[in-house]
């Protein structure tokens, strides 16, 4: 059988072919879209509310923020393997409740027992999405109204809880170091960590690899559901953790916070560049979706003519607006990667062996 | 002829599969299938489409878990609980399908899993790049940036990048699933190094291919599937092409016949596809042709020579930008596939994983998904005919599937294949475009997609078919146009028509037709894929 392959004269060699595609334009437009979204946001309530633009309200934003930032951070891993975590806004109000009947137990308990908490519902969703394969809406869901059922049974009526005060739990949540609110200082940390985790360790490498294919790196030897049931924990933990710090913060367990937590971080995350069909995403990226929100928030919170019912509905057009944005820009990525490749398609890429 | 390498008979298996048998809920895979590889030796694993080769190699690979018997590894029961095991014990694999993560860093890829890391344990990203272009260096792959993603390289180099992954793992044993099916020449001579040299090294390597002459020209061994069972085992070179051949299929292989060769009267030229000096893109620069009705026309072209991207142009998928494309007295409107479909063409595309089946769709559905609007009369589909039409095809191009009903899926990948081709087959076009339709099906399935086109063209359809095997132009073309450099560079007529002539015209020997401005530095002679 003679076949057309053999036809070929000798290639050529040559200078390096391939650009580095991590550098083209649309994916650095892509990285850079959530800060731009944040300068604008910014711009356009310091415009609108005159004492906007202050150390005080700037501090206060990072600080409104915070909590649901660590939500965010989770969510964001959980966006980037694939799945998504609707359970963390009850955890959040389940985690403040036990924060706050533990704080009267011994103050390390107000942390514990939430943090425990987080980390058994996280293993729990691991083990059902990742090993049982049930679908992560379903699983998260009946877990997002079971926790908000039982805070409000642990709570008897839904009362709030009030907190032990005079603890280090306490001034924890709610001191500063350096004039700087302790609960930021935690979002900071917190978001310098997950971004070691996702782009220093091989958890963080095999997470993007679940996420763009699950059987593909299944077949490259990654433990997918090790990596999913990891994945889920660090989420469930945080958010746990950061239902424990506004408890102190706010000296109560409150039962009923943190509703709608769930789909605000998912916004958040996405604002932020990550994908809902996952293998893509970083953190500082959600980070600078969680302040957005935050911003948003405090905007309307300080211009007399909103009210929190505008508060929804500015999300919604925003989040909307954001991701067709998001979408075009991905979209624009992948048409000059072909472009590129078909380009590319001609060259000699592997001298002939003699 | 390629030097052989050093084959130690005596040696026991490096791995070895003792009656293996795997099922699916319904369909029997293998049925107690003992296969040994052994140091230092390239063991072919030859059968048709659905044979169960690439489910062997996944139970090898400890992808799939055997139903019963037993996997043995130097001597010792080995037991994999996935792939990971699999490498662990170091079994490198190049599975079908190429199956890295389009969206990360080549480098990421190649050491997924192995990442380098600092003494606090994470990731040394410099190290990272650095030991990934050492590797492709190593593997003359120099030219590959290891920081640019995965995905923004062709299939070919895809390929060639899993390949290093698969051998760089110091592997014992080397598991390859139809590696070359996208690659060219040049990228199959360095594959072939590669493995020579693995082998030189004493690495068992498992090899499958549909391109008989890689498997006569690498492989020391053979052992053939057929349904699941092994039906032979012997030396490559002891076992004829017609024996092994026979030994696939079960059969003898119905003698593919040069078909009469039709000269197409203008009038008929004038009621089939005409393209008239269409411009789009890098790689179509003012190409004119025309098919008539009832004839096959060939089109042949190096890698890169703008073949694929002609034939999309012409059908909708890419735009253009002068020029004009006619079928009978319609003019196709550019970029608009639907609009070419409804005036009665039709195109097998050359990438069928991308755009081709639908995975959870029965083989039904995904065969009569094109002909929906021709069967259904009032929005109801009639039933029996659609059926009648999806059972000949499945028996002509002989699918292997349970039934009609099975989740396309499950089939192997060239079942997969045939299932697209009988997709385009099912909705009786005027004329129809087939890009590279016989890549990756075995050789029952060839000749019957070529008496197949021999057959449409009989019945009035005009066909335009790109194929990188130069034999299969030459039996089932009327004519061959040529391509280079997105320009035609030559016709070859039917009373002129043999591999010399096409080989030639390739390489630019005897440029008919138009011509090639001399001296033209476009990198576009690298090879047919
Ligand atoms: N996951 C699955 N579920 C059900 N059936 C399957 C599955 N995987 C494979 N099969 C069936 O097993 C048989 C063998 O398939 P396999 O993929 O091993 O064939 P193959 O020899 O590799 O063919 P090809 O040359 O087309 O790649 C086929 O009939 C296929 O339909
Ligand atoms: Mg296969």
């Amino acid at each position: 059988m003679t076949s057309a392959r053999n036809a070929g004269r000798g290639p050529r060699r040559g200078g390096p072919v391939w650009s580095r595609s991590g550098r083209d334009a649309a994916s650095i437009a892509r990285r850079l879209t959530p800060f731009v979204i944040l300068a604008l946001t910014v711009a356009v309530a310091s415009s609108q509310v005159p004492n906007f633009l202050t150390v005080s309200n700037l501090s206060n934003v990072a600080r409104q923020s915070s909590f649901i930032a660590l939500i965010v951070l989770g969510q964001s891993l959980v966006l980037i393997y694939g799945g998504f975590d609707l359970s963390v806004g009850s955890l959040f109000a389940l985690a403040g409740v036990l924060a706050a009947d533990g704080s009267h137990v011994a103050w390390p308990l107000a942390f514990v027992l939430p943090v425990a908490a987080g980390v058994a519902s996280g293993a729990l969703n691991g083990y059902l999405i990742g090993r049982v394969k049930m679908a992560p809406f379903i699983v998260t869901l009946a877990e997002l109204l079971g926790y908000s059922g039982l805070a409000l049974a642990i709570t008897g009526q839904g009362n709030v809880v009030s907190v032990h005060g005079g603890t280090f739990f306490t001034s924890l949540a709610s001191g500063t170091v350096l004039g700087v609110d302790n609960v930021t200082v935690t979002m900071v940390l917190a978001f310098v960590a997950g971004a070691v985790v996702l782009n220093r360790t091989r958890y963080g490498a095999a997470l993007f690899a679940v996420g763009g294919n699950a059987d593909s790196a299944r077949m490259l030897g990654v433990p997918v559901q090790r990596t999913v049931v990891v994945t889920y924990v660090i989420s469930g933990a945080l958010a746990a953790f950061a239902g424990a710090l506004f408890a102190g913060f706010s000296a109560s367990g409150q039962p009923t916070v943190g509703s709608g937590y769930e789909l605000q971080s998912i916004a958040a995350a996405v604002v932020g560049g990550c994908a809902l069909t996952g293998g893509v995403g970083t953190v500082s990226g959600p980070l600078a979706g969680a302040l957005v929100l935050g911003v948003i928030q405090d905007f309307v919170n300080l211009d007399s003519q909103l009210n929190d019912y505008t508060q929804n509905i500015v999300y919604g057009v925003f989040i909307v607006v954001v991701v067709v944005l998001q979408k075009a820009l991905l979209d624009r990525q992948q048409a000059m990667r072909e472009a590129r490749a078909s380009h590319a398609e001609g060259a000699p890429l592997v001298p002939a062996a003699a | 002829m390629a030097e052989r390498t050093g084959q130690t008979r005596a040696a026991p298996a490096v791995l070895e599969a003792q009656y293996i048998s795997k099922s699916f809920d319904r369909v029997q895979a293998l049925t107690e299938v003992s296969f040994a590889v052994r140091p230092g030796e390239v063991h072919a694993l030859a059968g048709q489409n659905g044979a169960g080769k690439s489910t062997l190699i996944k139970v090898l690979t400890g992808y799939h878990a055997p139903t019963s018997g037993r996997l043995v590894m130097a001597g010792r029961p080995v037991h994999f609980s996935g792939p990971r095991d699999a490498q662990a014990a170091g079994i490198g694999t190049m599975y079908q399908e190429v199956n890295l993560i389009p969206l990360r860093s080549v480098a990421h890829n190649l050491f997924l899993g192995t990442e380098p890391r600092t003494r606090w344990g994470l990731l040394d990203q410099r190290k990272l790049y650095r030991d990934a272009s050492e590797l492709l260096d190593r593997y003359g792959l120099g030219s590959i940036d290891a920081r640019a993603d995965l995905g923004s390289f062709p299939l070919g180099v895809q390929q060639m990048i899993s390949m290093v992954r698969a051998a760089a793992s110091n592997a014992r044993v080397l598991v390859m699933d139809e590696p070359t099916s996208a690659l060219n020449e040049a990228e199959v001579r360095t594959l072939f190094a590669v493995v020579r040299r693995l082998v030189a090294e004493g690495t068992g390597v498992v090899y499958v291919s549909h391109r008989l002459d890689e498997l006569y020209e690498l492989c020391d061994r053979v052992t053939v599937l057929r349904d699941g069972r092994v039906v032979a085992e012997s030396v490559m070179d002891d076992m004829g092409r017609h024996e092994l051949v026979d030994a696939m299929l079960g059969r003898a292989l119905a003698q593919v016949v040069r078909r009469p060769k039709a000269k197409a009267p203008a009038a008929d030229r004038a009621a089939g596809l005409q393209v008239e000096g269409i411009h789009g893109g890098p790689k179509v620069r003012g190409i004119s042709f025309s098919v008539g009705l009832g004839e096959v026309v060939g089109l042949a072209g190096l890698l890169g020579s703008g073949r694929t991207e002609t034939v999309e142009t012409v059908f909708g998928v890419e735009r253009y930008r002068r020029g004009q494309v006619r079928l009978g007295d319609r003019r196709l409107r550019p970029g608009r596939p639907a609009d070419a479909i409804s005036a009665g063409l039709a195109f097998l595309p050359e990438d069928r994983r991308a755009d081709g089946v639908i995975p959870n769709l029965s083989v039904r559905d995904n065969i009569l998904l094109a002909t929906m609007g021709k069967t259904a009369r009032l929005g109801v589909v009639n039933r029996s005919a659609a059926e009648r039409v999806v059972l000949e095809l499945m028996k002509r191009l002989a699918v292997r599937a349970s039934g009609p009903e099975q989740r396309v899926g499950e089939l192997s990948g060239g079942n997969q294949q045939k299932v697209l081709i009988a997709r385009w087959l099912a909705t009786h076009p005027k004329v129809m475009i087939l890009d590279d339709p016989t890549r990756g099906i075995d050789v029952g399935a060839k000749s019957e997609v070529q008496s197949i086109v021999g057959e449409l063209a009989a019945n009035g359809a005009g066909i335009v078919m790109i194929s990188s095997e130069l034999e299969e132009l030459v039996s089932a073309a009327d004519r061959v146009l040529v391509l280079r450099s997105g320009e035609l560079a030559g016709e070859i007529g039917a009373d002129d028509l043999d591999e010399q002539s096409i080989v030639r015209a390739l390489a630019g020997d005897k440029p008919a037709g138009a011509g090639l401005a001399a001296g033209e530095g476009e990198p576009d002679d690298a090879g047919v894929r």
